[in-house]
């Protein structure tokens, strides 16, 4: 098993950790890090509960080994500062709230990429992350509304 | 996940050369959508596992020959 020496930025912050092979960012974060704002859903990077932000990309934490994120810029709900918390609050675009980190990271990526995005192109962004209470109206409310000045 | 090593070397040759060493137990990763899902599920147990974010050649788009070669690392 071989270790591996990785230094990155979490939310702006230096990071320098020695992390085995198979570490995974979900486990470093929210285990070793403590950043336990990242949720640990499918596991199979499908449900988008895990979606964190890699040099500005949204991915699936549950599916990037920590040696991958060496060098890289890594950006975590507890890093968010967006008006889009705000228009979530405004548009209900929550119910249980699992969902929740991971769906502002990606409309966050989204809206960081393509201020001006359409609603079909926060539909397509947004597919890849699940909300199992189907509130996805809110939540494309939520979107748009930040992307029109909130 | 079971354990593994993991190497990233910085030149094709030296990826070549990693990987005919050890053929069978060698998988070489590029994002790790798909190869990081079939390890947790212990489908695919290599003892080492070869990324190739480090390889400046595979950061590439090719358009020289008859196909449209795309490397997205």
């Amino acid at each position: 098993v071989s270790q591996h020496r990785i230094r990155f930025t979490l939310n702006g912050a230096s990071v320098d950790v020695t992390v085995p092979a198979e570490r995974l960012l979900l486990d470093l974060l929210r285990e070793d890090l403590r950043k336990t704002g990242t949720k640990d859903g499918c596991s199979v990077g499908v449900c988008g509960l895990c979606t964190v932000q890699v040099d500005g990309a949204p991915l699936s934490a549950c599916l990037v080994l920590a040696t991958q994120v060496d060098g890289a810029a890594v950006r975590t709900i507890e890093g968010l500062a967006s008006p889009l918390q705000e228009t979530f609050i405004d548009e209900g675009g929550f119910q249980c709230g699992i969902c929740t980190s991971g769906q502002l990271m990606t409309a966050d990526a989204l809206l960081r990429a393509k201020p001006d995005a359409t609603d079909a192109e926060i539909n397509d962004w947004q597919m890849g992350n699940l909300c199992r209470c189907t509130g996805y109206y809110g939540i494309a409310r939520a979107i748009a509304k930040a992307r029109d000045g909130g | 996940m079971r354990p593994f090593d993991y190497v990233e070397p910085e030149t094709l040759d030296e990826a070549l050369e990693t990987l005919a060493a050890d053929p069978d137990d060698t998988v070489v990763m590029a994002g790790g959508t798909s190869l990081v899902i079939l390890m947790k599920q212990d489908l695919v147990r290599p003892a080492r596992v070869l990324g190739l974010r480090r390889i400046e050649a595979l950061r590439a788009v090719d358009e020289r020959r008859d196909v449209l070669a795309l490397f997205l690392l």
